[in-house]
């Protein structure tokens, strides 16, 4: 069976592997209580029942558009929102809270129109509220490698996961905040060298050789995006008057 | 997938005894007439994992139940990088079910992982027998095969760790040759760093090389990119521009790091080269040593800043101080914020030159775990399996700089590394100029300045680093006196005046020698 098969269309599976995946990574942005978080895409719920364990009595709630998932989610989060991001009225649909930390994990990737999205989102948010989002990197070494060899090819999971409608580097993805209402604090590679190392074949200061692709970098910074898998964003929102606009 | 099933029996639900009446008319009677005969055990979770198979067509439901659960349990660990924990679990499962593809797949990931190459090949090699052209498998098994390959290309870098000492006693051999300028007027001295991020180990090295030497009075240059950066930060330094014309005329040459590219200025063979050595890899060292030394036809001399760091180089022409800026360390730590308990370890997690793997993720856990707070500094990688621990906290070098990440810590986990991956000794350093005890693996470039017992603990491996975590956790008082300790060591061997005239030392030594 193909990919498109087994991972497109209405009949997918629910598949607890893709949905129940904790991320363990994101709760390293996490240094002190963060308040009431809203998990956008939230799965199983998993994320929030991490959140939980670092810091006990946190509130979490989630919104997911999968109601298999959703179901999972209720039995970790404290409200679940089983809807799209287009379909939730934050104060209609989970009245009484007081969001001051926004999880966006891996979701921004398979909306057609992200930019709306967070516009909308923007909305919801009173100023200077956290965002946390993870946006996989279409620049990182492998890939790069890959399509220099001539393959694109969309797989299950990872960067090319055949769900994924938007592709963003490191500067489209700060376009993509600041240009819907998000002042952006932070941006940081998540760096995967067990993934990147085995594609390099030749290293020397500067420069970097796979099988099919030769690159010049100008700084550590620009090695460590060659070697991120995705990208943590970390922003704050400027209102709901400043997104509108 | 399985929590709904843990959830205790419902009173309306029918009995586990099997009476056929309902719980609380059973077992679950409130009114004291309850059965003698005790509840029989019921499996405490039940899971809808069921693999095709032989193997697993044989077994009974509650057996099935029973691994299937444990490969949930698993995954669960192997998620939270608990790679021994997920290990044995597999293993449990494979004993009873030896052909259980998820299982041989997961178990060859989970000692990829731990390094295990071979065995990690054999098991996803099995795991791809049982169940052919399935994706997962067969991005990990490609990835097996590339993982392999690179180690393959890393005894490149053994090779090249024996290789330093024959070029660099070639390059000595070479110097005598050199025909002496001592009746010459005084040669006009140039200064070569890298210019670019101030987080960036070379920069920074770069910079307080030319802050050192400038009693030398010496032109400042730097050789990268134009758009990378204008100059050394916070020091006027020109770019080398050949097309142009502009480059370091006439004269000595010092390079602040070998990462200083020479190839399109330094043509005159016979012209001499200082080099600050910094730690990078054996294969670069090679490269950049010998295009520096034009095959061995021009006359270089190293400067280390270790005796440890030289012998890896086989000659010891000069050995200075790392050049430390005690400035940046002067602010003292907050000593009463935490519970008295808690020992606050401060650690690093990538320096600035390479993204750097892993391997220690488990030992640090543990001493965050023993100690109560790891602060980690700029952590890469290890986000992945530190990041969700309530006793880690992450520092980003985009939001802060090593000197205030120390600030908050107790004592300073310098990290076991390959010599070569070892940055310049900043944060290890500059944790003892704010008062705090180290911990330095023996094998460290840096060990030779650390006493142990006294200013820090030399550590022969992980469990003795978490042995010397624990002492100084519940030993408040020897705390405070190794942490006064390495304060006075760092304000001696990095007092301002007395580094500056020992790197300056080093410089005319060599002009005189050469």
């Amino acid at each position: 069976m193909h990919v498109w098969q087994s991972h497109l269309g209405e009949n997918v599976a629910f598949d607890p592997l893709y949905h129940t995946n904790p991320r363990h990574e994101i709760m390293s942005f996490l240094r002190d209580p963060p308040g009431t978080v809203l998990d956008i895409g939230c799965g199983g719920g998993m994320t929030g029942q991490l959140i939980k364990h670092k810091f006990p009595g946190t509130p979490v709630i989630g919104i997911e558009i999968n109601a298999h998932a959703a179901e999972h989610a209720r039995q970790h989060l404290d409200h679940v929102v089983c809807a799209g991001i287009d379909d939730v009225e934050l104060a209609r649909d989970a009245p009484g809270y007081v969001v001051s930390t926004v999880l966006l994990l891996d979701v921004l990737e398979h909306i057609y129109d992200p930019w709306r999205a967070l516009q909308r989102v923007a909305g919801w948010l009173v100023p200077e509220t956290r965002v946390l989002a993870s946006v996989p990197n279409v620049r990182n070494l492998a890939t790069l490698s890959e399509l220099a060899g001539g393959r694109f090819e969309y797989a299950p999971n990872g960067v090319l996961d055949i769900t994924h409608v938007r592709f963003f580097t490191r500067s489209s993805l700060r376009d993509l905040f600041e240009q819907t209402g998000f002042e952006v604090r932070g941006l940081e590679p998540l760096t995967q060298p067990a993934l990147i190392d085995p594609v390099i074949v030749h290293r020397r200061p500067g420069r970097i050789e796979t099988r099919s692709l030769g690159i010049q970098y100008r700084s550590f910074e620009d090695l460590e995006d060659l070697y991120a898998l995705q990208y943590v964003i970390d922003a704050r929102s400027r209102g709901a008057a400043r997104a509108a606009a | 997938m399985a929590v709904a099933a843990q959830r205790a029996v419902s009173r309306n639900d029918p009995c586990p005894c099997g009476s056929g009446r309902r719980f609380k008319d059973c077992h679950g009677s409130l009114r004291g007439d309850a059965p003698a005969v005790p509840l029989p055990p019921r499996p405490v979770r039940r899971s809808r994992y069921r693999p095709a198979g032989e193997d697993w067509a044989s077994l009974d439901e509650g057996e099935q139940d029973r691994l299937g659960v444990l490969m949930e349990v698993a995954l669960a660990h192997q998620r939270a990088a608990r790679m021994r924990e997920a290990e044995s679990a597999y293993r449990a499962v494979l004993e009873q079910a030896p052909r259980t593809h998820d299982a041989l797949h997961m178990l060859g990931v989970v000692r990829l992982g731990l390094g295990d190459f071979p065995d990690a090949e054999r098991l996803i090699r099995e795991a791809r027998a049982l169940r052919p052209s399935y994706p997962a498998i067969e991005t990990n098994w490609s990835l097996v095969q590339r993982t392999i390959a690179a180690r393959d290309r890393s005894g490149v870098e053994i090779l090249a760790e024996h290789a330093l000492p024959l070029l660099c006693a070639r390059i000595a051999g070479e110097r005598s040759a050199v025909p002496s300028k001592a009746d010459d007027a005084p040669q006009p001295l140039h200064v070569v760093g890298v210019a670019g991020e101030a987080t960036r180990d070379a920069v920074w090295v770069s910079r307080r090389i030319g802050e050192l030497l400038s009693g030398l009075q010496p032109t400042a240059w730097h050789g990268d990119d134009p758009a990378a950066a204008t100059a050394w930060q916070g020091f006027d330094s020109r770019l080398i521009d050949p097309a142009a014309g502009r480059q370091p005329a006439a004269g000595d040459v010092v390079l602040a790091s070998l990462e200083c590219e020479t190839d399109s200025w330094l043509r005159e063979p016979l012209r001499r080269v200082l080099v600050f050595v910094q730690a990078m890899s054996p294969s670069w060292c090679l490269e950049r040593l010998r295009r520096v030394a034009a095959d061995g036809k021009r006359p270089v001399a190293l400067v280390f800043t270790s005796r440890t760091m030289a012998s890896r180089f086989g000659v010891v022409d000069y050995v200075v101080p790392p050049p430390i800026d005690l400035a940046e360390f002067m602010q003292a730590g907050d000593a009463d914020r935490a519970p008295s308990s808690v020992l606050r370890v401060a650690a690093v997690g990538q320096d600035g030159r390479r993204v750097i793997a892993a391997s220690d993720a488990v030992l640090l856990q543990t001493a965050a775990e023993q100690a109560g707070e790891l602060r980690l500094f700029d952590p890469g990688p290890l986000r992945y399996s530190l990041g969700s621990l309530p006793a880690v906290r992450c520092f980003s070098r985009r939001e802060i700089d090593i000197g205030g990440m120390l600030r908050g810590a107790d004592v300073y986990l310098h990290r076991a590394l390959p010599w070569w991956a070892e940055d310049s000794g900043r944060a290890l350093f500059g944790a003892m100029a704010q008062g705090m005890p180290v911990l330095c693996p023996r094998e460290s470039l840096y060990a030779e300045y650390v006493d142990d017992g006294v200013d820090g603990f030399i550590c022969a491996d992980g469990s003795s680093a978490l042995a010397a975590i624990e002492t100084l956790r519940a030993d408040r008082a020897r705390l405070r006196a190794m942490a006064e300790a390495a304060r006075a060591k760092a304000m001696r061997l990095f007092e301002p005046r007395a580094l500056a005239n020992a790197y300056a030392s080093v410089v005319e030594q060599w002009r005189i020698a050469a």
